[in-house]
């Protein structure tokens, strides 16, 4: 069986290009377009790893994140933060309680995701 | 600091001795050694040969001295000056950068931007640097009614006039106006430096020490030679000028798209005096790609043209001799492309059909050919120093030929010639009138040296003169060869140019961590950085710039990396980073320390360079940047 990858983010755009990206590597791509409806299927749907957005309708990517790796089910799951608000990604980088594994700036080229992605999940293995 | 010495007697000597032999030379060619058999072509060469030998007549005049300038000290304060940066249709991005710089110089001024494109983000920019905005309801005389309109708004006694892509250095103003003090000083020009370096008309190479570029002789041995005869040009950016000078002329002279050098013409017809200061006190844009330079050579040689139609430079009075060869010298040196076209043709002309301009006994017309080669190039080789490259001029006046061809058209035409600005940034293509007659060269001189072998295999009575019509035809294919190759290499620019720096800085990562670093090249959009660990496409990472000033811990994620293939370097890697966080305040200190710093300290190495005699604070060792030019292929 493929890993699973959970894309939370309210670009539903960004969902539809990993799901692309990994077709034919059997990976599932998941997506939720808000920070409530991402925690709530990272807990049902224990993914692999997690691109998460910063800027999200209600939780806020930062915020949801620490939830994340303080959730004792979900704090191996690598979460890779993705963001077009470069001064958000540059205060997260700045931040040194910021849990996130890996940063990826918007726009980015898809081979760069996927390379991202597998890097992740094999660090998680 | 490393200007070959020179003596002016040595200098007067070699350009006396080479005018003595070129007109002995021609004595010897009109008299003894014409090829009656054809003697229109006969006639017709040696016209183009007298023509290229009164040509360079004229330009070692100009050369052979040039002017020493004492410093005239800085200027008395409460001057009142004005700053005039015209654009039409320049990227605001580059236009704050030339804004800024011209708004920070050292002493008192106004800054405006003369926006000939009537554009709101350009009146935006103006109002967010805090200086003067212009513009007008019409383009009527294009770049000089522009300028002339800003005047009119305008009142303060000097006015340095600036081109959107001229970004100068603070002490500008204060190393010029003192010349000023003599109050018949209309012109302080200075030279045109390039930033650029990878320019189509540029061949720099940092790991030989090699500078040069196309226009290198004009700006630094030309211009100071007119100086000397007060004749230096207005170039139209890079220069002040007195305000009740303009005045009496009329303003920036109109009716050429080459307004600068006929306002310059009009001022000394006036009496009025130039000073040309051969210092690098700003930085401007190279045309990059083979189109943008073509297109700007083009104007040039069509305003040059529509002068010369315009006006007499024989009878036009209030010049002087000088001034009037000095003009004459520019003006009418686009013309010469016809003789290099006839020159470049000959070879083929006698392979082909038989045909040489020249006859006589080979013993003694194949020596004195010789020799008369060898003397221009001698010659060339002793008074241009350091600049003098043959072979990168002789490639540039092939490409040159064609342009200056069709220019010459406007000396007839009374058609109004639109204004064409300099397209900066990415752009290109390639138009067949660029490349067919450099492959037409290129072909015609490959089948003539082919044409030359099987002459010679079949027994040649006249083996001498086919072969040194074949070393012409050889020399001739390689120079078109390698300036076909040059322009389709260059046909496309599609990143701007990043600087050569050597910037200590440090990779920061998450949680804290920090590799040291340091910065190769350097543009707004991305940097090239030595740094002892790899990472991967795409990573994201924190580099710290703050040696710049500031917080400048810039994000960047990562496009590529090459290890380092230095033998000094061996555990380096070089990263190409994209610039992710660039406010307009760290870009303005970058822009700082880029044209203040790390430009000058970059030039100054060259021998060859616009910063000859330079001594700058923060020298910028070669040896420190090399790594990064073995690299830089993989990469960029």
């Amino acid at each position: 069986m493929g890993y699973r990858v959970l894309v939370i983010d309210d670009d539903e755009e960004i969902a539809r290009l990993v799901t692309v990206l990994l077709k034919g590597a059997d990976w599932i791509c998941l997506w939720a377009g808000t920070g409530e409806s991402g925690w709530t299927q990272a807990l049902a749907a224990a993914p692999d790893v997690i691109l998460l957005d910063l800027n999200l309708p209600g939780i806020g990517g930062r915020e949801l994140c620490g939830r994340i790796k303080s959730e004792p089910r979900l704090s191996r799951v690598p979460v890779i933060i993705s963001s077009a608000d470069h001064r958000e990604v540059r205060a997260c980088l700045l931040d040194r309680t910021m849990a996130a594994d890996d940063f990826l700036v918007k726009p980015f080229e898809g081979e760069v995701l996927l390379a991202r992605l597998k890097k992740a999940v094999g660090q998680a293995g | 600091m490393k200007r070959p010495p020179e003596s002016p007697r040595a200098r007067a000597a070699i350009f006396a001795a080479y005018v003595a032999l070129s007109l002995a030379y021609l004595g010897w060619r009109a008299g003894y050694a014409m090829n009656w058999l054809y003697p229109v072509y006969s006639v017709v060469f040696l016209a183009a040969e007298t023509a290229c030998i009164l040509a360079s007549f004229f330009f070692y005049a100009m050369i052979v001295r040039r002017s020493e300038r004492d410093d005239p000290g800085p200027p008395p304060p409460g001057w009142s000056v004005d700053v005039l940066l015209a654009t039409y249709n320049e990227d605001p991005a580059l236009l704050r950068r030339s804004a800024v710089a011209a708004r920070d110089m050292d002493y008192p001024h106004r800054t405006f931007l003369c926006d000939d494109g009537r554009r709101p983000a350009v009146e935006a920019l103006a109002a967010e640097l805090g200086i003067g905005y212009l513009t007008r309801s019409d383009n009527a005389h294009q770049k000089a009614g522009n300028l002339n309109h800003a005047l009119s708004r305008t009142s303060g006694e000097f006015v340095l006039f600036l081109d959107a892509d001229h970004v100068v250095r603070r002490r500008c103003l204060t190393r010029v106006l003192g010349h000023f003090k003599d109050a018949d000083v209309a012109l302080v020009q200075t030279p045109q430096v390039y930033y650029n370096i990878d320019s189509f008309q540029h061949y720099v190479s940092p790991l030989r020490r090699r500078y040069w570029h196309e226009a290198v002789l004009f700006h630094h041995m030309m211009q100071p030679g007119a100086d000397r005869m007060n004749a230096a040009y207005f170039l139209g950016t890079g220069g002040v000028l007195r305000r009740a000078a303009l005045e009496s002329v009329g303003g920036i002279a109109t009716g050429s798209v080459t307004e600068d050098v006929y306002t310059s013409m009009r001022l000394h017809a006036r009496g009025w005096r130039s000073v040309f200061v051969d210092e690098p006190l700003g930085y401007m844009m190279a045309p990059d790609t083979p189109a943008a330079y073509m297109g700007q050579r083009l104007r040039w040689a069509q305003g040059s043209m529509q002068i010369l139609r315009k006006e007499n430079l024989a009878t036009m009075p209030g010049l002087t001799l000088w001034q009037r060869v000095c003009y004459f010298n520019w003006l009418a040196g686009f013309l010469i492309s016809y003789v290099y076209l006839l020159f470049y043709l000959a070879p083929g002309i006698y392979l082909f059909a038989g045909v040489s301009p020249v006859a006589g006994d080979l013993k003694v017309v194949a020596p004195v050919v010789a020799a008369r080669i060898a003397l221009a190039l001698l010659t060339y080789k002793a008074l241009a120093a350091p600049h003098a490259r043959l072979f990168l001029a002789e490639c540039f006046n092939m490409i040159n030929a064609p342009v200056y061809i069709r220019a010459s058209a406007a000396l007839f035409s009374t058609r109004e010639i639109p204004f064409r600005v300099t397209p900066k940034g990415s752009h290109g293509g390639l138009t067949g009138w660029i490349f067919l007659p450099l492959a037409f060269l290129f072909l015609l001189n490959l089948s003539a040296v082919g044409m030359g072998l099987l002459r010679l295999s079949a027994g040649d009575p006249h083996a001498l003169p086919t072969l040194m019509s074949m070393l012409f035809a050889a020399y001739f294919s390689v120079g078109s060869a390698l300036a076909l190759l040059h322009v389709y290499e260059r046909r496309i620019v599609s990143e701007a140019f990043a600087f050569p720096v050597s910037l200590p800085s440090a990779v920061r990562l998450r949680g804290g961590a920090s590799v040291p670093a340091r910065v190769g090249r350097l543009e707004f959009e991305r940097a090239y950085v030595f740094c002892g660990r790899d990472f991967e496409p795409g990573e994201c990472l924190l580099l710290d710039m703050s040696a710049i000033g500031g917080d400048a811990a810039v994000l960047a994620d990562v496009l590529g990396s090459a290890a380092s293939v230095d033998p000094e370097l061996p555990n380096e890697f070089v990263l190409k980073l994209r610039l992710l966080s660039l406010a307009p305040e760290q870009r303005d200190a970058i822009d700082r320390y880029l044209f203040e710093t790390g430009l000058p300290a970059f030039l100054s190495n060259f021998d060859e360079g616009p910063e000859l005699g330079a001594r700058p604070e923060q020298p910028l060792d070669l040896d420190s940047i090399r790594g990064f030019f073995h690299v830089r292929s993989e990469i960029m």
